[in-house]
């Protein structure tokens, strides 16, 4: 099984320690760890890990959305949002930015690989 | 001086002869106006209005007028004697009246009266009939009873228009022209003839009406007795020559004051009256209306005001409204978070003891306690609905939850959801539902299915007949021994399921068991009162 390499981005420390924690027991590679946006656009960058899982609210003037399409613009890795406003309106918002999935905070890890997987080039 | 002696006698014989001549002849001749000065002079008098008749007792009319100032003129003094037509006629004749106002020309009355030169008003007859009696020409009066004046030129001259016309009616003489009428008025009569101008008059005062019969047109002057011996009517006729012409002398005012409102209808007192009091009634209703309208508009700008008002209270609650929705909806989202945080604090605490499993079991159980807390409030975040979440959402929601953490994997367990009503519950009764079915869950999980390859939980939410509401949680599993007590026991699962189920949710717990184990929790109505 290929090991999958994450860029997390998430401003609330507890949480992000967790899901480091969960990815680290389910056989990922925690690549990086951002809480702005700005970060987060150039560790994606940089790093080049298979996908970037994104909180939405992030410290900072860009929100995860503006880092997410920051990212894809510049021919970045795919993001999947992980966030706790996982309300219509994010929803609608989120989707205009080119990401891979959305996911509702807590994350199902499990559910995560198959999603990444199926997204990556053979 | 003798000359003068001897013809002086012969002279006054002869100045004494010329003079008596002269006055014989005097006596003679129509003696001329100044010296007929100071005289009283017989006017015939009889009701003929507008021409002459008396008004409140005083002789009035279009002659009247025109004879009085004549006499002003002349210093003659009048004397009105009162009597029917023919009498008056039959005195002027004898020479008892002086002179006889509207007296119509004919040859035949020439030979007996004189009459002055100018006529002073032309007339006709015309026939009259009751009300109820509707004629359109002279032949509807065939055989008819006509009235008329006896004497009055209008009466023969009807008889002999009528026979011209080969009709033939009975004549019904009266004295004078208001008898005609009243003889109509009293059904005497069919009909009657009068002089136009007088029953004119008379048709407002009896219930006759004019007909358009109309005949002999007809010249009215005054009359005098034969010869004019008094030089009344040379007097007349001098004043009438003299009169200025133009429209605007005496007798011109005289005409339209008697005859001109003839010519119109006139308008009765009663009419004038009432049409006083709808004038009077009309601008009372315009005032009326003036302060109804003004009221109306000061009505109108006063609930215009309201209502601009009350828009405005209306936008202001909306606003806050939505402040208080967008605040409750973040209170949602940062509770949710909180807890996500101490549910990561937890379990990143617990996996720092890998060793120790009852350790990373308690830390499951806890997030296992917090989940429902947890899924209400992302529930109610996403709701449009922040004060309900949907029953049938929420438990299927946590009872899957439930059963994917759980790490006792040794069984496949099934989950049946059917049993699940749509609801809408407040969060004062989901969080306590919620945590009632993890505990039941959680122990089904544990103990239900062990040794066996699979097993079913079933769970439901129904509203009863008597509006309650009962929560149901059954596995197939082993059961419990019989006679377990289970209010007696223990275990903190069980407390829990007392605790909130009756103490909290004020309804009653029953669990029965073989086969399997099942709760019944019934709890009364009143789960969806708000409130926020």
């Amino acid at each position: 099984m290929r090991t999958l390499a994450a860029l997390v981005v998430e401003d609330e420390a507890i949480i992000a320690l967790y899901l480091k924690r969960q990815l680290t027991v389910e056989g990922w590679e925690v690549a990086g760890m951002a809480s702005t946006g700005d970060e987060a656009v150039r560790l994606a960058l940089e790093l080049k890990p298979d996908v970037v899982l994104m909180d939405i609210s992030l410290s900072g003037a860009m929100d995860g959305i503006e880092a997410a399409r920051g990212i894809r613009a510049a021919g970045g890795p795919p993001v999947v949002f992980c966030t706790s406003y996982d309300d219509a309106d994010t929803r609608d918002r989120a989707a205009g930015a080119g990401a891979l999935a959305f996911l509702s905070k807590p994350v199902d890890v499990k559910a995560l690989r198959g999603m990444v997987e199926g997204a990556l080039p053979v | 001086m003798n000359h003068s002696l001897d013809f002086r006698p012969r002279v006054r014989i002869h100045a004494a002869i010329a003079a008596l001549a002269l006055s014989c002849l005097l006596a003679f001749l129509p003696q001329p106006a100044a010296a007929q000065a100071d005289r009283t002079l017989r006017v015939g008098l009889f009701p003929a209005a507008p021409l002459v008749f008396r008004e409140k007792g005083k002789p009035s009319g279009l002659f009247v007028d025109e004879l009085e100032y004549c006499a002003k003129e002349l210093g003659w003094k009048l004397a009105y004697v009162d009597g029917s037509w023919s009498d008056l006629l039959a005195g002027l004749e004898r020479g008892e009246i002086d002179i006889l106002p509207a007296v119509g020309f004919t040859t035949a009355r020439a030979a007996v009266y004189d009459f002055t030169k100018d006529p002073v008003y032309i007339d006709s007859g015309v026939v009259f009939t009751s009300r109820s009696f509707t004629i359109h020409t002279v032949f509807d009066l065939q055989g008819r009873r006509i009235a008329g004046v006896r004497g009055s030129l209008f009466t023969d001259e009807f008889s002999r228009y009528a026979e011209s016309f080969g009709i033939r009616c009975q004549m019904v003489l009266v004295e004078d022209n208001p008898a005609v009428m009243q003889a109509i008025a009293d059904g005497l009569a069919d009909a009657g003839v009068c002089i136009y101008s007088l029953g004119n008059e008379l048709a407002r005062r009896y219930p006759v009406r004019i007909t358009p019969i109309s005949f002999s047109p007809i010249a009215l002057h005054f009359a005098v007795p034969k010869g004019d011996p008094s030089g009344v009517a040379a007097g007349i006729d001098g004043i009438f020559r003299d009169m200025p012409t133009g429209g605007d002398s005496y007798f011109d005012r005289a005409f339209r004051k008697w005859i001109t409102p003839e010519s119109g209808t006139r308008v009765p007192l009663w009419l004038w009256l009432c049409l006083a009091g709808l004038c009077v009634v009309g601008f009372l209703l315009l005032l009326l209306n003036r302060m109804l309208n003004r009221q109306v508009e000061l009505r109108t700008r006063a609930l215009r005001k309201e209502v601009t008002e009350r828009v405005a209270a209306s936008e202001e609650l909306r606003k806050l409204v939505a402040e208080k929705d967008t605040l409750l909806r973040e209170l949602y989202h940062r509770t949710k978070n909180t807890l996500q945080v101490i549910r990561s604090m937890i379990m990143l605490q617990a996996e720092d003891y890998p060793d120790d499993p009852t350790l990373l079991d308690y830390a499951r159980i806890i997030d296992g306690k917090i989940e429902p807390i947890f899924l209400v409030h992302r529930m109610l975040y996403q709701s449009q609905d922040l004060s309900h979440i949907s029953s049938r959402v929420y438990l299927r929601d946590l009872a899957e939850a439930i059963l994917q953490a759980r790490t006792d994997r040794s069984a496949e367990v099934a989950l049946g959801c059917d049993g699940l009503e749509e609801h809408m519950l407040i969060i004062d009764t989901a969080i306590p539902l919620g945590l009632v079915l993890n505990e039941l869950m959680t122990n089904s999980l544990r103990h239900a299915f062990p040794g066996r390859a699979g097993g079913r939980i079933d769970i439901g939410f129904s509203r009863l007949d008597s509006g309650d509401y009962r929560f149901r949680c059954a596995d197939d599993g082993i059961g419990v021994p019989e006679g377990f007590d289970f209010r007696g026991q223990a275990t903190m699962g069980l407390k829990l399921v007392f605790a909130i189920g009756e103490g909290q949710l004020m309804g009653r717990v029953v669990f029965t068991a073989r086969p399997g184990l099942a709760c019944e929790l019934t709890i009364p109505d009143g789960l969806s009162r708000a409130r926020v």
